[in-house]
């Protein structure tokens, strides 16, 4: 089988509306993948940062996969919270991205979105510091049912990954 | 005829740092790898000398840019580390931490900070932004602003790892800038292939 590693950090976010952030990540691929070591979920810290344009996580993600299909390419999904003073977690974005299929290394900036509701939802979520959140959150990366949706834009997430292929080459495949 | 290991060659130096609020720093180091890594030859862990800023220059940042033109506490402290290894998985990460001396004469933590080290050959130029935890509650917060003892994590290497980070706020201050120049061997005699563009055998 061929392997594919998944090695880099998730640097932090730029942009939003409030900076003291963490983010929910997760990497999602197709059936044909299968996760030899690494964990492909996790939660960052929160950071309150000294330069309010900045919030950095600094996160490692190391995944080793192997594949039998180059179907169903990993994707990375992330969901930003705040924190805020009291600690309660509200919904600054969702986003995606498609993990990079050229090795080397990659820097990648994840754009971000919520969904949005009525005028009466979004004084009370002002108020409340609460915000509308989606039910199933692997809409994120999936292309049905979104025309329903409105949302708003949100900040940027960095993400800097370096991709290692093993053993492509002797299936055929180029990347 | 494949290899049965690949090394990696690590040569840089920690060149320097910047904290907007913080002066007269040093710097402790140390590598963290997978299981299947062994360190060949080099230092795994160090320490700097203490370093007073005192002449502006250029110290740019990327994209977290903090001020281009700032007084960065300059180490110029060498590093030279050879791994080798049978898997690409747990590929190094270099923990800083970064300490400096409070108005009573005490080390007192700057920041902690993690970078993963380049999976390509070649030279690079890696900003890394630094962070301390903050208190858990408000009144440990009030207790270590009385007492001057700022909290810490008890193990550097916590800032590598994926695991128990989600209960942990911090403040990110300062960035530390690092030379690497990567060398690999036998990369692409085990199997793998790191960098662009594929070559076609």
């Amino acid at each position: 089988m061929a392997e594919l590693h998944i090695i880099g950090s998730l640097v932090g976010a730029s942009n939003f509306p409030r900076p003291e952030l963490c983010c929910k990540w997760r990497v999602i691929a197709g059936d044909g993948w299968k996760i030899l070591e690494g964990a492909t979920e996790g939660l960052t810290q929160v950071d309150v940062p000294e330069d309010d344009r900045f919030t950095v996580w600094s996160h490692p993600i190391d995944i080793h996969y192997a594949t039998k299909s180059v179907t169903g390419w990993p994707k990375l999904q992330v969901q930003v919270f705040r924190r805020d003073s009291f600690g309660r977690n509200e919904l600054y974005g969702y986003g995606f991205v498609h993990i990079p299929t050229t090795p080397g290394e990659h820097a990648l900036d994840i754009v971000t979105w919520r969904p949005v509701t009525s005028f009466w939802d979004e004084v009370w979520s002002y108020f409340l510091n609460s915000s509308p959140a989606l039910k199933n959150p692997d809409m994120v990366h999936t292309p049905s049912d979104r025309f329903r949706l409105t949302t708003c834009s949100m900040g940027k997430v960095h993400v800097e990954v370096g991709i290692i292929l093993r053993n492509f080459e002797g299936y055929g495949v180029a990347m | 005829m494949a290899a049965s290991f690949f090394s990696v060659i690590v040569n840089g130096q920690i060149e320097s740092a910047y904290f907007p609020s913080y002066d007269n720093l040093y710097c402790k180091f140390s590598f963290v790898q997978g299981p299947d890594w062994v360190v060949v030859s080099g230092l795994e862990e160090g320490i700097t000398q203490m370093a007073l800023a005192s002449s502006p220059s250029a110290f740019s940042t990327s994209s977290y840019s903090t001020g281009m033109l700032a007084q960065p506490c300059v180490w110029n402290f060498p590093i030279d580390i050879a791994f080798k290894s049978t898997n690409a998985f747990g590929w190094p990460q270099m923990i800083l931490s970064v300490y400096g001396m409070d108005g009573l004469g005490r080390d007192v933590v700057r920041g902690y900070g993690s970078i993963r080290l380049p999976r390509t050959p070649g030279m690079h130029t890696l900003y890394v932004p630094m962070f301390v935890p903050l208190a858990s509650t408000p009144f440990n917060g009030f207790l270590s602003w009385i007492t001057g003892r700022l909290p810490e994590f008890l193990d550097s290497r916590f800032v590598s790892r994926n695991e128990g980070r989600e209960v942990t706020r911090v403040r990110s201050q300062g960035t530390v800038k690092v030379q690497i120049n990567m060398g690999t061997k036998d990369m692409e005699r085990f199997g793998y292939v790191a960098n662009r563009p594929v070559k076609s055998v």
